[in-house]
């Protein structure tokens, strides 16, 4: 093979080196552990068929998990995407002051979610937290916030709501700028009320943006990690255990690795279907354009 | 300094073939132009000369040797762009000198051809300026010196003036003719706009669907076309074709006869019929005055053609004669092919008036 | 007068000014706690402004381990994932955006494959093909996994495939090699974009946790958000001004790249992620 054949394979092998070495074959790899039962220290991974799956599935923690993990997901993803609508709706103006205000709410985005987490779990203390002054300046009872079963998981969704909103606001806000004026002028030229311009053109036009938003958000959340490992360690009594930190509890602190890399496997395949159902929906988006 | 000969070169692109056994001869120090309708393989060919296309039959020689495998920059060619394709990253100066630095030209030399050049092209003000501040001219003029500044045996020009106003296209296209005459270099021009091939070429080549129609000098294109293609591309408006069985006026023995072509501006109208040539009886039906000229478009029973003149001009619904010599005759067989037809002339004889005939 | 207009003007100014309070009130707040003195954090309702700032509170910060350490790691790792990302995405651009070679489909797939594969998913098996390996404890499985960027690639060859054909021959004419077109046409042409993903994978790396934490079990390699993460397990109770202190000095060095380039970072995050 002479030099011309072969360069672009040499171009893009160092890539695709580190790709396979360090995505691919790792899904496969795990996928392999999940059948078998090793405790990392001892040499030999014995096969154990689907019993680690049948383990996680009859498992009451586990089962806590998913849906801790499915609440958390909904609850931020829902919140997040409405209140980041209502902002770019409001932000979407051009004037200095509006870039400002643009800048501050997106400024949390890409703060690490270290930062994040201490300076939030400190606003949280239930005793001399920043929070509870707030609740007690508008005469309501203070909040147990990450210390109680009732309250834990909904303060890191306030977490995970304030750290990500910026980012869909200003992503909405891009939408926003990309729907052509004439749209509006014409629908002001048909006396159109305002809920209806609303309803009929900025939401349609305005529906591959939340769509993206919808997709990207939900997969994040589901992999929440730093502020589960950060702020509560899962606790209490596994009120924010998520996914990832059970895989990585399972992993790390138990050494149950086949079970850790089945509990994994589910979490591929979540993120697996959403990840193809984003993708035909590109193509169908690529295909109308 | 050289000479390209193309021979038997076909190019295809998946099934579809472009060029098809292709012939040419570009004489050393030439200014060959090849010309011809969008599609027609013009700029494929000169591409393929360049190295950007590879052949997919036959071999192209640079002064007898074959070049067929070198890459394009082992070629000792120049070519300038369409769209003139400047770096745009890189000032003017980077721009002309980025060929010399990969040749490793050494610095001192390279400064040296640099003044030289643009001394030449009179770039000199802008020599550190991005081409994106420069206006359309100036753009042309900086690829210009791109190319002329690796002193390279042949210039291949894509279409280099298309994007430019008309009054700088005319212009440049007098700089470009200066250009080649100082250089002596081969200059290979690639453009669908048939005045400027007929002005600029010392060669023309005429080519459509990817063969080629006809390749001489222009004058010899207008006087002597090979085919009905060429007479039709060549001269504006093109030259009047009718098919030999309309005119009635016209005899001859000749039965491969087919076509009858005359151009418009060899036409003499008058109130009577002349001798001495095909006299048509028609009428005005329709003028365009463009000032030193007027174009009339005529009609003899049903039988549109053309006719400029320079007089003064005529009324609409004139009825008239409109004379054309026989040496003005052009004769196209059923294939379009041109027939020559000099020395039996004289079978040629008119019925025009009513009038008569031969042997 | 106070006409309606003006009412709405004041209740929206209001508004914006709540708005941005929520988003930046607890920076100021870190700050603040920053420079408190222990028994001060310890008051409720809480003092807003420290008796006297214990500037003091930083350097006990970063006396409270090997922080230097953590802050050279930081840095080291982020700047060499960037620099080899760059020299793996740049020719794995060019060669999808420009050659046509049999498989192209099915590695630029694959390529997607990895742009959509988290971390979060991988770090279990990749963790234990690094121990196998024994390049635990070094800055091997830090930095390698990332040493090329999938979503650099996706980027760089959107941005490849914008530039015209024409300057790629014209540059073959001048007898440029492949190396250097790529490098002295493609990548100056492409500018804006690489200093986007530059952004964007600077930042992301300078404050990733999860990946670090996974990877590293010595201070050596360990980086500074787990480094200021630890913090909070000091003996003896968490010392909320220590550790805000901490955090000052991962924060800063993030909020002052911006306020210096707020625009292109916007742009690196939201518009790369809609286009």
């Amino acid at each position: 093979m002479s030099l011309n054949t072969l360069r672009p394979y040499l171009m893009v092998a160092p890539s695709l080196i580190i790709f396979l070495l360090f995505f691919i074959y790792p899904i496969f790899y795990m996928i392999y552990l999940s059948f078998t039962s090793w405790n990392l220290i001892s040499p030999d991974k014995t096969f154990v068929g689907v019993a680690n799956y049948v383990e996680l599935f009859q498992s009451q923690d586990f089962r806590q998990v998913f849906f801790n993990t499915v609440i958390y997901t909904v609850l931020t993803v829902f919140l997040s995407l409405t209140v980041a609508l209502l902002l770019a709706l409001w932000l979407n103006k051009s004037s200095a002051i509006y870039g400002i205000v643009q800048g501050a709410i997106f400024s949390p985005y890409i703060i690490s979610l270290v930062s994040v987490s201490l300076l939030w779990m400190w606003m949280m203390d239930p005793q001399y937290g920043l929070l509870n002054w707030v609740l007690n300046l508008f005469h309501l009872p203070p909040s147990p916030w990450l210390t109680h079963t009732d309250t834990a998981l909904l303060s890191l969704v306030v977490v995970g709501v304030w750290k990500i909103v910026g980012y869909n606001a200003l992503v909405f806000i891009a939408g926003l700028q990309s729907i052509p004026k004439d749209l509006y002028e014409a629908a002001a030229l048909d006396e159109a009320s305002q809920w209806a311009t609303f309803a009929r053109i900025t939401l349609p036009m305005l529906s591959p943006t939340l769509f993206f938003l919808l997709v990207v958000n939900t997969i994040a959340s589901f992999q929440v990690f730093d502020t589960v490992q950060i702020m509560t360690q899962g606790g209490p009594v596994n009120s924010t255990n998520m996914l990832v930190y059970y895989i990585y509890e399972y992993g790390f602190d138990f050494f149950k690795i086949g079970y850790a890399s089945a509990a994994g496997v589910v979490l591929l395949v979540i993120v697996g279907v959403m990840t193809v159902f984003h993708f035909r929906f590109m193509a169908k988006r690529v295909h109308y354009r | 300094m050289a000479a390209i000969e193309l021979k038997d070169v076909s190019k295809r692109f998946g099934n579809q073939t472009v060029i098809r056994n292709l012939n040419l001869w570009v004489e050393d120090g030439s200014f060959t132009v090849l010309v011809g309708p969008s599609g027609c393989g013009k700029s494929t060919t000169l591409r393929m000369i360049a190295g950007l296309e590879q052949v997919s039959d036959g071999e192209i020689r640079m002064n007898g040797d074959p070049i067929n495998h070198l890459p394009p920059g082992k070629r000792d060619v120049a070519m300038v762009f369409q769209n003139y394709a400047l770096y745009p990253t890189m000032t003017v100066r980077e721009n002309i000198e980025f060929g010399l630095k990969n040749k490793k030209v050494p610095k001192k030399e390279r400064q040296q051809l640099i003044e030289e050049i643009t001394a030449v092209v009179g770039l000199e003000a802008y020599l550190d300026r991005k081409p994106s501040t420069l206006s359309g001219g100036q753009r042309q003029r900086v690829a210009l010196a791109r190319a002329m500044v690796k002193k390279p045996k042949v210039f291949l020009m894509d279409e280099p003036l298309s994007n430019l106003d008309a009054k700088l296209r005319a212009q440049m296209r007098t700089e470009l003719i200066e250009l080649h005459k100082k250089l002596g270099t081969t200059f290979i021009y690639v453009t669908h706009d048939q005045v400027e091939a007929m002005s600029m070429g010392d060669k023309i080549v005429i080519m459509n669907e990817g063969e080629i129609q006809q390749a001489t000098e222009p004058m010899e294109i207008y006087q002597q076309p090979a085919n009905l293609f060429t007479a039709l591309f060549i001269g504006t408006p093109p030259m009047n074709i009718i098919e030999k069985d309309k005119i009635p006026q016209l005899h001859s023995h000749n039965k491969d006869i087919v076509y009858v072509g005359f151009r418009p501006e060899k036409v003499v109208l008058s109130n009577e019929p002349l001798e001495g040539g095909l006299t048509l009886p028609a009428e005005i039906v329709n003028r365009e005055i463009l000032g030193h000229e007027t174009i009339y478009q005529m009609e003899m029973s049903g039988i549109p053609f053309k006719v400029k003149h320079y007089d003064h001009p005529l009324e609409e619904g004139m009825r008239l004669f409109a004379y054309i010599a026989y040496k003005n005759l052009y004769f196209f067989d059923r294939e379009g092919r041109r027939m020559e037809v000099e020395e039996n002339k004289a079978d040629l004889q008119t019925v025009a008036g009513g009038v008569r005939v031969c042997p | 007068m106070i006409t309606v207009e003006k009412m709405l003007k004041i209740v929206e100014w209001t508004g914006l000014a709540v708005i941005t309070l929520i988003f930046v009130f607890p920076f100021i707040w870190m700050m603040i706690t920053a420079l408190k003195s222990l028994p001060e954090t310890v008051v409720f309702p809480p003092e807003w402004i420290p008796e006297t700032w214990m500037w003091s509170n930083f350097k006990v910060a970063w006396s409270s381990g090997p922080f230097l350490r953590y802050f050279f790691n930081s840095l080291f790792v982020a700047v060499a994932i960037l620099v080899l990302q760059i020299l793996t995405m740049v020719p794995a651009a060019y060669a999808f955006s420009r050659y046509q070679f049999p498989g192209r489909g099915f590695l630029f797939g694959l390529t997607m494959a990895a742009l959509m594969i988290p971390p979060q998913i991988t770090f279990l098996p990749v963790f234990l093909q690094m121990s196998e390996w024994g390049f635990i404890n070094s800055y091997i499985p830090l930095i390698l996994p990332y040493a090329a960027s999938a979503f650099g690639i996706f980027l760089l060859r959107q941005s490849f495939m914008q530039v015209p054909e024409e300057l790629i021959e014209a540059a073959r004419l001048d007898e440029a090699s492949e190396w250097r077109i790529m490098w002295r046409i493609m990548v100056p042409m492409a500018r804006p974009v690489l200093v986007t993903f530059g952004l964007f994978s600077f930042i992301y790396h300078w404050n990733d946790y999860f990946w670090p934490l996974v990877m590293t079990n010595s201070d050596a390699f360990r980086t500074l958000p787990i480094g200021i993460a630890m913090l909070k397990d000091a003996e003896g109770g968490i010392a909320w001004n220590i550790v805000m202190a901490g955090n000052m000095i991962l924060v800063i060095p993030i909020l002052i790249v911006f306020f210096v380039a707020q625009r292109q970072i916007i742009r690196a995050f939201v518009y790369s992620g809609v286009k």
